[in-house]
C-alpha cells in the first residue's frame, strides 16, 4: 500500500488495480474459501441468518406492537406509575434493558453456533 | 440569556485543550495511513465500546433530544429507542461479517464485495452526504451553547468547534481519537447524569407536579422577542412592544405579529402558541401520538418511519462502522457491541429528564424556538447561584465533548471518503502521499461543515440527526444487508438501489429543509421518509440484481465474510505451511 509514496516508482498496471490492492484485505482471508465446500458454506450462512432473523423478529415485533398499543388502547396510554405516565416509562426506560438482554443472549447463541460448526467441520 | 461565562468558558476550554493534547500526544505513534484511519486495530473491546459511544453520542442526544421532548412530548422518546435498537441490528446482521471481511469503510466493502471501483466512488458520495448532514447539528449545537453561556454570537461557536475538530483530525488521526473518544464518553455521561440527579432532587423537594398539568405556565415575568413573523395565540391580554418602540395591550386570541416584536409576559400566564410551532399543549404533550396538532400530522406513521430509519440507519453511519475495525476479530466486534448497548442504556435515560423539567421551568423556550438550549438553562433556573453556574459549566463541557467527538469521527470519514475513494486514483494521488491527501481533504471537509453549520440555526438539532439516519438506512443498509447475506447481489443492483432509495430520501429531506411547506400526508411522508424509501431501495437492488450476473468468486467473498476465525486458526495450526505459502 505504500507503493504510491515512494518517488521514482512507475506503476505498470492500470491505476485502478492499485486502488484495489490498497483496498479490502480480502486476500488475508481468501484461504477461508478453501476450507469449506459450497454446501458447508451455505449451511453455515443459513444457520447464522436463521438465528439473526429469529432475534430480529422478536425485537421487530416489540417495536411494532408497543406503538400500536399506545395508540389504540387508552388505559395503556393513560396509566401512570408513581406520578409518571406509563408510556413515558416504557418508551423512555424499559426498552433499554430489553435490548441489553437480547444483545447478550444473541452473542452467546451465535458463539455457540459457530463453535459447534467448527467442531463439526473439523471432524 | 444571562451569561454565566467564567465557569462555563473555562470548563469548555478544559475539554477542548484536553482533547487536542491527547490527540497531539498520540501523533507520535501514528505513522501510516492505516494508523490514521483505524488505529491499526489494536484497541480492546471495552475501550473500543467506550470510544464508539463517545463518538456516537452527539449534540443530537445531549442537547437536541431534551428540546424535542420539551416541545413535542412523549413521541420523541422513540429517538433514543431507535438509536439503541440500531446497534442491535448492526450486531445481528453486519458487525462480525464485515470485520471478518477486512474492509475499512463502506466504500471499501462495496468495492471488495462487488469488484466495482465505480460503486466505491458512488458510495463515497453518500458518505459525504450523511457525514455533512450529521455534522450540521453538531455545528449548531456548538453555536448555541456558546451563545447561551457567554452571549457570544452564534457563528463564533460554529467556527471554534469547526477549527478545533479540523485541526485535530488533520494532525492527530484516529489513533489519537480512540483514547480521546473513550474519555469523551465519560465526560458526557457524567456531565448529563450528575446535574440531572441534582435537578430531580431539588424539584422533588419543591413538591411541583411536572406531569398532569394543563399547559406550561410562566414562573416569572419574561420578555420574548419574535425571531420571525408569526400568529401568536394568547390566553389573556398581553402587553406587546412593536419594533418601533410603541407598546399596546393585545389579546386574548390569535394575533398576527411582525418579527422583532417583543411580548412582555407576566408570571402566571400560559405560554402563548406560535402558529408555526409543533409544540403540543396541555395533556396532549404527555400522551402518545396526540402531540403536535395540525403541524405534526399522522404521528403514528412518523413514529414507525423514525423507528425504521434509526433501526436500519445506524449500520450505515460511516463514522461508526469504521470503528469496528479496531477490534481484533468478528467475535471481538460482537463483544464490543454488547458493551455498547449497556453504555447507551445508562446514557439515554437522562436527556428526557431535562425535557420534562424544561416544560415547567423554561417554558419561554417553547416560543423563542431555542428549545435546544433547555439542558443548559435549567440549572440556573432550578438551582441558581454558584451551584447553578457549576452545573451549567459541567453541562457545557459535556456538550462540547459531544460536538468534538462526533464531529471528529464524522470528519475522519468524510476526509477518508474524499482522499481515498473519490480521488483514490486521480492526479492528486500521484502528486500527494496518502497522509497529505487525507489532511487536505480534512481541511476541505471542515470548511464545508462550518459553512453549512452557519446556516443551520433554524433547524432542530435532533431532527437533523434523524434525517442523517434516514438517508443511511435508504442507501447503505441495502448495500450491507444484501451484500453480506445475498450471493446474487450485483454492483449494478447495489448502485441503483442506493441511487433510487437514498436519492429519494435526500430529495424528501431537501424539500423539508428548503422547499415549500407541505401539510397532511405529503408533509408526513417527506418529514420521515424512511418508511417508503427503504423498501424502494431494497426492491430496486433486488430486481436489478436478479436481471444481471453476480461477479465471479462470490463464494470466496462470502467465505471471507462468514467463516468463523476458529476454523482458520485450527487449520493454520495443522497446515501452517500452506497458509504461509498463500500469503
Amino acid at each position: 500500500m505504500n507503493a504510491g509514496q515512494r518517488p521514482g516508482r512507475v506503476t505498470v498496471t492500470h491505476p485502478r488495480t492499485v486502488a484495489t490492492s490498497r483496498g479490502p484485505r480480502v486476500g488475508a482471508r481468501v484461504e477461508a474459501s478453501a476450507l469449506l465446500s459450497d454446501r458447508q458454506l451455505r449451511l453455515l450462512m443459513r444457520a447464522q441468518l436463521r438465528l439473526s432473523v429469529r432475534y430480529v423478529s422478536g425485537v421487530g415485533l416489540l417495536l411494532v406492537l408497543v406503538p400500536l398499543l399506545l395508540a389504540n388502547v387508552s388505559w395503556f396510554a393513560e396509566a401512570t406509575f408513581g406520578g409518571v405516565p406509563l408510556s413515558w416509562l416504557i418508551v423512555g426506560a424499559l426498552f433499554f434493558p430489553v435490548f441489553v438482554v437480547v444483545g447478550r443472549s444473541y452473542v452467546r447463541s451465535v458463539e455457540r453456533l459457530e463453535r459447534r460448526f467448527v467442531e463439526l467441520v473439523a471432524e | 440569556m444571562i451569561a454565566v461565562a467564567g465557569i462555563a468558558v473555562s470548563s469548555i476550554a478544559v475539554v477542548a485543550i484536553a482533547s487536542t493534547a491527547l490527540g497531539a500526544l498520540s501523533l507520535r505513534v501514528s505513522r501510516t495511513t492505516s494508523d490514521f484511519l483505524v488505529a491499526s486495530r489494536s484497541v480492546r473491546p471495552t475501550a473500543n465500546a467506550l470510544a464508539i459511544c463517545g463518538e456516537y453520542l452527539s449534540a443530537g442526544t445531549f442537547l437536541g433530544l431534551a428540546g424535542l421532548v420539551m416541545t413535542v412530548g412523549v413521541d420523541m422518546l422513540w429517538y433514543p429507542v431507535g438509536y439503541t435498537a440500531g446497534f442491535l441490528a448492526l450486531l445481528l446482521f453486519v458487525a462480525a461479517p464485515l470485520r471478518r471481511f477486512g474492509a475499512y469503510t463502506i466504500p471499501e466493502f462495496a468495492e471488495g464485495r462487488l469488484d466495482s471501483f465505480a460503486l466505491r466512488r458512488f458510495s463515497a458520495l453518500f458518505v459525504l452526504v450523511i457525514g455533512w448532514l450529521y455534522l450540521l447539528p453538531q455545528m449548531k449545537g456548538a453555536g448555541i451553547t456558546l451563545a447561551v453561556v457567554t452571549g457570544a454570537p452564534y457563528w463564533l461557536g460554529v467556527v471554534l468547534v469547526g477549527a478545533i475538530v479540523t485541526g485535530n483530525v488533520a494532525f492527530g488521526g484516529m489513533r489519537g481519537i480512540t483514547f480521546v473518544q473513550a474519555f469523551q464518553y465519560c465526560v458526557k455521561a457524567v456531565a448529563l447524569a450528575v446535574p440531572a440527579l441534582v435537578l430531580i432532587g431539588m424539584v422533588a423537594n419543591r413538591d411541583t407536579r411536572v406531569f398532569g398539568r394543563t399547559a406550561p405556565v410562566l414562573r416569572e415575568a419574561t420578555v420574548v422577542r419574535l425571531a420571525t413573523d408569526a400568529t401568536v395565540t394568547f390566553d389573556r391580554q398581553v402587553e406587546v412592544e412593536y419594533p418601533d418602540g410603541t407598546r399596546r395591550r393585545v389579546g386574548p386570541g390569535a394575533i398576527p405579529l411582525a418579527r422583532s416584536t417583543s411580548l412582555l409576559l407576566a408570571p402566571g400566564a400560559k405560554t402563548p402558541t406560535l402558529s408555526s410551532s409543533k409544540r403540543a399543549d396541555g395533556p396532549d404533550w404527555e400522551r402518545p401520538f396526540r402531540s403536535g396538532g395540525t403541524n405534526r400530522p399522522h404521528p403514528l406513521y412518523l413514529t414507525y418511519s423514525l423507528i425504521l430509519a434509526t433501526f436500519l440507519g445506524t449500520m450505515g453511519l460511516p463514522h461508526i462502522l469504521v470503528r469496528f475495525y479496531t477490534n481484533p476479530d468478528g467475535p471481538g466486534t460482537r463483544r464490543t457491541i454488547r458493551v455498547v448497548l449497556a453504555l447507551l442504556a445508562v446514557y439515554y435515560i437522562w436527556p428526557p429528564v431535562y425535557g420534562v423539567l424544561g416544560r415547567s421551568w423554561t417554558p419561554e423556550l417553547l416560543m423563542t424556538g431555542r428549545s435546544d438550549a433547555v439542558v443548559l438553562l435549567l440549572p440556573e433556573r432550578i438551582v441558581g447561584g454558584l451551584g447553578g453556574e457549576l452545573l451549567t459549566g459541567l453541562l457545557a463541557a459535556g456538550a462540547f465533548a459531544a460536538f468534538l467527538s462526533t464531529s471528529s469521527g464524522l470528519l475522519i470519514s468524510v476526509a477518508g471518503a474524499i482522499s481515498h475513494d473519490l480521488f483514490g486514483d486521480s492526479q492528486a494521488r500521484r502528486r500527494l502521499s496518502g497522509v497529505v491527501r487525507f489532511r487536505v481533504a480534512a481541511v476541505l471537509g471542515g470548511i464545508v461543515a462550518v459553512s453549512l453549520g452557519l446556516n443551520a440555526e433554524r433547524f432542530q438539532i435532533n431532527v437533523l440527526v434523524g434525517w442523517a439516519f434516514a438517508i443511511a438506512a435508504s442507501s447503505f443498509c441495502p448495500l450491507l444487508l444484501l451484500g453480506i447475506w445475498w450471493p446474487r447481489l450485483t454492483a449494478r443492483g447495489a448502485a441503483l438501489g442506493m441511487a433510487v432509495g437514498g436519492g429519494a430520501a435526500v430529495v424528501a429531506i431537501a424539500v423539508v429543509m428548503i422547499g415549500p411547506k407541505l401539510r397532511g400526508w405529503p408533509g408526513a411522508l417527506v418529514a420521515q421518509p424512511a418508511a417508503w424509501t427503504v423498501p424502494i431501495a431494497f426492491v430496486t437492488a433486488v430486481v436489478v440484481s436478479l436481471r444481471g450476473m453476480p461477479p465471479d468468486g462470490v463464494t470466496a467473498k462470502l467465505s471471507a465474510l462468514h467463516v468463523p476465525e476458529q476454523l482458520l486458526s485450527r487449520r493454520t495450526a495443522t497446515s501452517s505451511r500452506d497458509v504461509v505459502l498463500e500469503r
